[in-house]
Parts: structure tokens; sequence; C-alpha cells
């Protein structure tokens, strides 16, 4: 009886010992990891160029308003916003000189003398910057830069961040906080 | 060899299956097998018919039933684990007869065990990480407020809160990865909304098996324990049982069918909204809940028997509090509910058909036909939240089971397939994080909400298929018990195969040594894996379980150690940090009946609803499979057994010393980060990076001790008693508050700000001693029993946890720790003393 039971035993040994356990799920990508290693490649970082950048268009959209002297409205704003001084002649390199490094910059109510001061990644001053740039660009694409609508168009960079009335730019400031890149 | 061995496989399997000795019995009676020097009932042991060559087994009171041809003189032989063969001859007179069989009564002779005797089929249950508990044990258990599926809170790894909500970890797994059974079919839930009742009647009930770890392959979906509940199977005549409690009744009826079949029907309702009335507020409804139990059995043929199951349980409640300001801290309920209304209500209901036929006596066929269903019902608000669902899921199938000897005494199989189709429907709507990385939702806030509604629509229908082989190979004392299960889940898309095994050898000196290990898959909870509102990719979680023991048995008494290390893998966590880049609309697109109208609304003329949108992009999905976790731990098992019926005493003690650990391993957002404002890629990047460390599980308790005592009197008194010590759950230390930040209906709310160390955290350990006395009056129709129990004999003030109240900021009173109920506050002059908790009861048996 022994030696008939010995072979059972080896041969339930040897697929107890082969035990394999396949998962169809185990070969998928992790769409998650994926798209944030994904991001983290494709980020520009040139706050710089981007802030030259969304300035560009700034000052272009205030010169057709209204000239230099609007030009210089709109820098006199961003000084006293974002506590600054931009030397002259002030244009985007000057601008740009002094503005990403604002601690007060893009949020004018952000006070580094408060307790809910929160820094801004270098990232999220280029995203700001460059929602900036689609909001000038958009307006004067939209006629909008003209010495009769010029006021408006200067009211609304007083606002902060979160509080420009623009559809264009608020969606952009969504994207960049809230929403971040779909990759398809 | 192979030629001769598959030779032999058939020619056993042939002449078993369809040649061998099945005569038509007309005579069925009980043997009781005992030994009269230990008085202890000898279970699990062979009993032969010499004269018919069938082999019968006692059951775990001692008792065979024994089917022979006719009345008259028979020779009975029994394998006695320690006395060898011992064989009797005796007279059978007449049908359901109980004849006592002493194993070392004056007369007995020995014999060698003769050839070609066959075996009837018979479930051989696996030793190890498995405690049987007996009904008459558990039923008087003290502290138990006489509900037996409580009496297994007192076992080796079992750990239970004190007064908890039916809520079982076995070493070390969550309370929902455990499975319940009542007669291999599930049950959804095994306690009322009030746990202090259970879903099954009390007397129905024959034995409770709870398999902790390493169990074998016939049993699935579960990386936590099983637990198996196992109903009476014999009724002789018209008989019930009835318990009256100040919160509700339950009742059990049952009676013969024909020869050997019977009938059996129990049910509980509550009353407890109607007794309390008096000290219950008008705008809330205690739980209110019944249940109902049928099972009948038809003896078919003298091999076949036809079951019938039904199972249910429903139960409700309703709460709401009003917004009426008393401006009273101590009167007024804390802030975050003022206001809230919560309307609860869960059923489920299973069915089932099972055929059994012995054919021949070395295979036994099992065939089972299931329908389970269970309904959760929730409608509820909480400042801006609300919350109105509906949710159906359960499956239906169907079981075949197929037990074989393949060779005699050295090799058994037990092989299955389950078959279902599994079912989940959800309607309603569900109040979701619009950011669910927003560290402090505000709840309140109706301007700018932190939470969304979206309406949730699934109907899901999808194959669960399983498969399972467990071989028993034996020889001399050695026993190797290997097995696979394979288990295919349409809704994860998965296709798992699970070896599992165990290895015993048995010392002449009835010392057992044994080990095992195997993997485990449980499907993911249905709100956690829907495709509307959580995350359809999902996958089932994941178990590894190994354990190794020494059990040795000595007349009545049995020792047991046995230590275990188990592995948790792709556990479904709250995951605030994962997100698709797009998914299917499918609550909307469930919802379309009308392709043409569908392209007419939604393609020509698209809705900026993003509940209109057919594709949603970058959406959360909440749940995610990166969770993991390990437990490990010894238990020791001291129980001394009294046969049923029988004055004396009995008892057991457990104790289990364990630790278990988990991780979630989601991102946690240091001070830097806090104080940091990101880009929505930026923060997607730095929560991958995984900063988290293990810690001990909500549930952790290093040191559980049991130390019951039961002493049966005589027919009139019974005594028991239970102590136990366990350490108390850990807990992470609340270090401030978040200043008040929001409030609700005019009440400022703090919310705790807690110590970045999880769980690190216990307070004081728990003990309490439960005492019950029971007084039986015996009638000639039944009996009547009045029972009292004392708990918290020493009226300690025993730790429950800490609370915090978010009516007031962070100070030394808030958090503070609090007790459980189990004492009571007297006066005595004028000082107060702690009681213990009184309970009371009474049953009748007819």
């Amino acid at each position: 009886m022994k030696t008939k039971t010995i072979p059972f035993i080896l041969t339930l040994l040897i697929l107890s010992g082969n035990s394999c356990a396949f998962d169809s799920k185990g070969n998928e990508k992790d769409k998650e990891e994926q798209q944030a290693m994904f991001l983290t490649l494709i980020k520009p970082s040139d706050l710089n160029g981007t802030c030259i950048t969304a300035q560009d268009a700034a000052l272009s959209c205030m010169n057709s308003a209204g000239g230099a002297v609007v030009a210089a409205q709109y820098v006199t704003i961003l000084e006293t916003g974002y506590k600054i001084s931009i030397p002259a002649p002030q244009g985007s390199s000057e601008i740009c000189g002094v503005l990403p490094a604002s601690p007060y910059y893009p949020d004018p109510t952000n006070n580094p003398n408060s307790l809910d001061y929160k820094t801004y990644s270098e990232q999220s001053k280029i995203c700001s910057l460059n929602c900036e740039k689609i909001y000038w660009t958009t307006i004067n694409t939209e006629g909008n830069c003209t010495g009769s609508n010029y006021p408006a168009v200067l009211a609304d960079q007083t606002h902060s961040l979160y509080m420009a009335n623009h559809s264009v730019y608020k969606s952009c400031i969504k994207n960049c906080f809230v929403t971040g890149t779909v990759i398809p | 060899m192979k030629n001769i061995i598959k030779k032999n496989i058939f020619l056993i399997l042939t002449v078993s299956s369809f040649f061998s000795v099945n005569p038509l019995f007309a005579l069925d009676f009980k043997l009781h097998v005992v030994d009269p020097k230990s008085s202890r009932n000898v279970s699990e042991i062979p009993v032969i018919v010499l004269e018919t060559k069938e082999k019968f087994f006692t059951n775990q009171d001692g008792i065979a039933k024994i089917s022979i041809p006719d009345k008259g003189f028979y020779t009975f032989r029994i394998i006695h684990p320690e006395k060898g063969v011992i064989q009797s001859r005796l007279k059978i007179e007449y049908e359901n007869q109980e004849i006592t069989f002493h194993t070392s009564r004056p007369g007995t002779q020995d014999a060698s065990p003769e050839d070609g005797i066959v075996v009837t089929g018979k479930k051989d249950k696996t030793k190890l990480s498995r405690y049987q508990v007996r009904l008459d044990e558990i039923k008087r258990l003290p502290g138990s407020f006489g509900e037996a599926l409580r009496g297994i809170e007192s076992l080796p790894g079992v750990n239970a809160p004190p007064f908890g909500f039916g809520d079982l970890t076995i070493r070390g797994a969550k309370e929902n990865a455990n499975y319940y059974m009542i007669d291999e079919l599930p049950i959804a839930f095994p306690f009322h909304l009030l746990p202090l009742d259970a879903v099954i009647h009390n007397d129905l009930i024959s034995t409770i098996d709870i398999y902790t770890g390493a169990y074998p392959a016939n049993y699935g979906n579960a990386t936590g324990g099983i637990i198996a509940i196992e109903t009476i199977d014999d009724v002789k005549k018209f008989g019930g049982h009835t318990t009256f409690s100040l919160w509700s009744t339950k009742a059990m009826f049952n009676g013969p069918i024909g020869k050997g079949g019977y009938w059996i029907g129990a049910g509980k309702v509550s009353y407890l909204h109607l007794t309390f009335k008096p000290y219950i507020p008008d705008d809330i409804l205690p739980p209110v809940y019944y249940d109902g139990q049928f099972k009948s059995k038809f003896k078919l043929t003298k091999n076949q028997d036809l079951y019938l199951y039904a199972f249910g349980a429903k139960g409700y409640f309703y709460a709401s509090v009003k917004k009426d300001p008393t401006w009273d801290p101590t009167t007024e309920l804390d802030p975050i509910v003022i206001g809230a209304k919560i309307s609860y209500n869960k059923a489920f209901h299973t069915e089932g058909i099972r055929h059994i036929w012995n054919i021949g006596s070395r295979v036994k066929n099992k065939i089972t036909l299931i329908n389970t269903e269970t309904v959760e019902e929730l409608d509820g608000s909480l400042g801006a939240l609300k919350a109105n669902r509906t949710s159906i899921t359960g499956y239906y199938g169907i079981r075949e089971e197929l037990f074989w000897e393949v060779m005699k005494d050295h090799i058994f199989l037990d092989i299955g397939a389950e078959n279902r189709i599994f079912k989940y429907d959800l309607k309603g709507d569900l109040p979701v994080l619009i950011d669910p990385n927003d560290p402090s939702p505000n709840p309140y806030d109706t301007q700018n909400p932190d939470f969304e509604n979206i309406p949730a629509e699934d109907s899901v229908r999808a194959a669960y298929n399983s498969g399972w082989v467990v071989a028993t190979l034996r020889a001399g004392g050695f026993e190797f018990k290997p097995g696979y299960r394979l288990d295919h889940f349409a809704m994860t898309d998965q296709t798992v195969l699970d070896p599992r095994g165990t290895v015993s050898y048995k010392f002449p000196t009835n010392t057992l040594i044994i080990a095992g290990a195997g993997v485990y898959h449980r499907i993911p909870e249905m709100f956690q894996i829907s495709p509307t509102s959580g995350n359809s990719d999902l996958r089932m979680e994941r178990a590894e379980h190994y354990g190794l023991g020494v059990e040795q048995t000595h007349g009545k008494w049995t020792f047991k150690v046995e230590a275990f290390r188990h592995y948790f893998t792709e556990v479904v966590v709250e995951d605030p940090y994962i997100r698709t880049p797009y998914q299917f609309n499918h609550a909307y697109m469930n919802r379309v009946s009308d392709p043409a109208k569908f392209i007419e609304t939604e393609i020509l003329n698209p809705s900026a609803d993003r509940n209109r949108d057919p594709v949603l992009f970058n959406q959360p999905l909440y749940y995610s499979n990166d969770g993991t976790g390990f437990s490990e731990g010894y238990e020791i098992y001291i129980k001394k057994e009294n046969p049923p019926g029988k004055n004396g005493w009995y008892g057991w003690i457990s104790y289990t010393w364990s630790k278990a650990v988990g991780n979630s391993h989601q991102h946690i957002i240091t001070e830097e980060e806090k104080n940091a404002v990101y880009t929505a890629d930026e923060r997607r990047a730095i929560n991958q990076y995984d900063n988290t460390k293990d810690y001990y599980m909500d549930y952790d308790r290093t040191h559980v001790l049991n130390i019951v005592f039961g002493y049966k009197l005589n027919r009139n008194w019974q005594f028991g008693s239970r102590w136990k010590y366990m350490t108390s759950r850990p807990y992470t230390e609340i270090i401030g508050d978040d200043g008040g930040k929001y409030s609700n209906n005019g009440r400022k709310i703090y919310l705790p700000e807690y110590s970045p160390g999880v769980n690190y955290h216990r307070l004081r350990p728990y003990h309490r001693l439960d005492v019950r006395v029971d007084r039986f009056i015996h009638y000639t129709w039944g009996y009547g029993s009045i029972f009292f129990e004392a708990l918290n004999l020493y009226a300690r003030k025993n730790p429950a946890g800490i609370v915090w109240s978010n009516a007031r900021p962070f100070s030394t009173t808030n958090p503070q720790e609090i007790y459980d109920f189990s004492y009571l506050m007297a006066s005595a002059g004028k000082k107060n003393i702690r009681i213990p908790l009184f309970n009371f009861g009474m049953e009748v048996k007819f």
C-alpha cells in the first residue's frame, strides 16, 4: 500500500511546489504613476522666460490702450500690489527681474507676515505667469486693449490670483491648481 | 508503477461507485460512544457494522447515526484513537433507538481490522487554526446576552470590542475580511443593528467552527477568517423554544416530516422602540428589526436527502437632530450633528436548495442552488451634505461538491465548483469631495461647497466562478492536505489561483504537530468598485497565511498552541490622490435609453452640466489597492469539556498575543507642503512619494485573555463565569484644534488636530468579570429557565476610548477618556458608587 501511496504524495508535493498565481490585471499599466512620471519629464522650468513672455503681452496691451502712460500705470500697479521696485526702463526684463521674486507674487493678498502665508512653488509661478500671458493675449485679440477699455483692463490686474473675472483666465488658473494636465 | 496506480484507482472507483454493497436499509438508530472512565463522548471515530460492512462516524456528541437492514443482533466495532479496536455485539430492537457503547466495558475484545469494509463519505475538517464550540458551551456564556454567536469572541485569535457590533477581527485582518456562513450558505451580516441580537436563532445552531487561518481551498472570498455555523440536523418530534427579553422575543418551532425528514422555523422580532418609548426622543426611532429562518429536510431515499433553506433579516432606524438652539454646551449635542438626519435600512435574504447523495459508500455528492441578496438604503443629510442611495448586492448560482474516498483510509478528495452571477445595483446621489486632497473640508459651506453630489447609477451583472480541489493523503500518523482554489471575478477582470495546504503528524501519544499555509483572495466591497462612485479598476484583496501548531488531547482535556504570520496585500484603502485621465460617465450613460434622443440632446446640443457629459475627465477614483499589512502572534488554548447534559465543570482558557500592522501608503502631507502652493501637476507628482510608516491597526490588541468556567451543579442549576483581559486599542493623540474655522447653525465647530504618530498611544488595559446563574424548572412538556447575570462584577471603569467634543477647543478636558457601560451608578448616602450591570431573561423549551 505504501509503495503505491508515495508516488501520489510526491506528485502532489511537486504540484504544490510549482504553485503559480496568475493575475490577468498584473500587466496593466498604472495610469496614475505613468501620468505623474510623464508630467515631471515634460514640465518647462524657465521662470524668467515665461515671465518675459507674459509681460510682453501685458505691455503690448497697455501700449495699445494708451501708450507709455498706461504702461507706466500698469507698472505702478505691479509695484504697489507686489511691493516691489521696478528699475528703469521698466520693460519686461526689468519687471521680471523682481516680480517673480516678490514674496507676494502671484497673490498680492498673501502676506508673508501672516500666519497663513504660503510660498508658491516655481512651477506655480510659471503657471500663473502663463495664465497672465493667455489673459493679455486674449483680451488683445478680443479688441479690449483699446483706449476706452483700458481702465477696466487695469482694474482686472488689481484683482488677486483667484479674483480675475475673465473666464479664460479663471479656466487657466483652475487648470493650474485644480485640474492639472490631462493626458489623453 | 503509474499504470498499476491508475488501474488501482480505476478499479476502486468503479467498484466502490457502482458495485459496492449498498443494500436498501430499513432501520435507523443511534450509537452513543462513551468513555465510561472519563464520561466523555468519543467523537469523530469510525464505527463499523460487521454484518453490513458499513462504516459510520460519531459526531461531536459521540453519536453515530447508523442504518441497518432490520432489527436484531449486530456486531459493532470502533477504532478508538487510544485503545485501538473495540468490538461489541448489541441488540437493536426498534427505530430511532439510542444505545450506549462503552469503550472499556467488560467483555469487549480486541480484534484486527477487516479488509473490504467500505466508508461513508465524510468531510474531514482541518485541525489547524480551527476552533469549534458546541451550542451548550456558549449559549449560557455570561456577558453574551444569551447570543451563542457571541461565544466565538472568547476563542483564540479573535478580537472583538467588548460591546461591539459583532465586528470581529481575526488574526489581524479587517472586520470585513471575514465570511459568515450557515450550513455553507452566505449571510450578509451576523448581528442586527442592535448587536445584542444575532440574525440566527440560538437553538437552530448545532456547532460553530471558526477558521482563523490557513483554511482549506473550499472556502473563498475571505482574507481573514471563516465563521461556519452548522445547524441542527435531527428533529424527532414537534417542539419549540421561546426566549423573552426586554428588547426582543425569539421563537423556534420544529417537527418531523415523514421518515427522517423535518422542518424547522425560527424568528425574532424586536420591540425596543415600544418598551423604552418613554425614554426615547420623538425624533429618534431606535433600531427595529426582525429575522426568520426556515430549514427542512426530505429523505428522498435511503441515500438521498433534499434540504430547503431560507434565511432573512431586516432592520432600520431613523434619527434627526433639531436645529433649535439652547446654546448650552452641556445639553446640546455635538454641533457637528445639529440639524442632521439619517434614515438607514438594511436587509438580506438567502435561499438554498440542497441535494445530498451518498453514492455507494465512498462517494458523496452535494449540489446546492443559492440565491442571496443584500439591500441597503441610506437617506441622510449633514450640513450641506446630502446622501440618498439604495444598493442591492448578491448573487445567484449553483455549488457542486464531491467527496470521494479514492483509496481506503489513505486518499480522499474534495472537489467543488461554484458558478455565480454576481449582481450589483446602485441608485441615488452621493456626496463626494470636490478636492479629495482637501485636508479640512467644510461640510457646512453652502456658498462655496467643498462637496458635490454626484449621481450614482450602477447595474452590474458579472460572472463570479470558483473551483477547488482538496486532497487528503494519510498514512500512519502523517497527513498532507494540499489544495488549490481558482477564482474568476469578472468585475475585477481577474483569475487567481490560490495554493493552500496543511501537513501534520500525529504521534501515538495523541500529540499532533501541524503546519499550514495558503493564499487567499477577496473581492472588494461593491461601493469601492462601483463604476460611478468608486474605482472600477480595483483588484481583489490578497492575503497569505502561515501557521504552525501543536495539539495534545488527553481525555476531556485539549491543549493547543499555535503561532501564525499573515501578510495582506492589495488591500483596498481610501486614496485621495488617485485619478483617472478620463472615464465614461456611467451614471449618465446608464440612464440613456433612447439613442436618437441622446444624439440630439447631448451630441448636437451638448450640455454644460457635468452630470450629462458622456465622458468625464480627470475624475477622482477615491479607492486604490495600495494598502498592505501583516499580523503575527501566538495563541494558547486549554479546554476541558463536559458531555452535553452531564453534571460537572467545563471551561477554557484562551490567550492570544498578536500584532497587527498596516499601511495605506497614501502620501502624508508634510508641514512644508501645507505651507506651500503647488500646481496640480506638482501635487500629483509629490503625492506619489510614499513617505508613510507602518502603523498599528485601529483594532490591534497585544494581549487578549479569556478564562471561561462553567459548572452544571445538577439538572436545576448551572453557573458560568468569564474573565476577560485585553490591551486597549491604539489611538492617535490629539494635540490641538483648528481654531474653530467652521460653524453649523451658529455653533462653532472645533476640529481636532492629530499627532503625526498614528496609533502611538494606548489607554489602560480592559478587564472585567461576568457571572451568570441559570435556574431550570422541568416539566413533563419541557423546561423553563430563568437566568441572571452580572456584568463587570467588580464594577471597574474600563476605558472605551477617547472622545473629542467639537463644541469646545483643545484643553485638558477635551479630549477625554470615556468608559464602557458595563457598570451602573447607585446612590449610597451622599456618595455615588459603581455597581455591576445586571441582566436577566427567561426561556421556555417544549
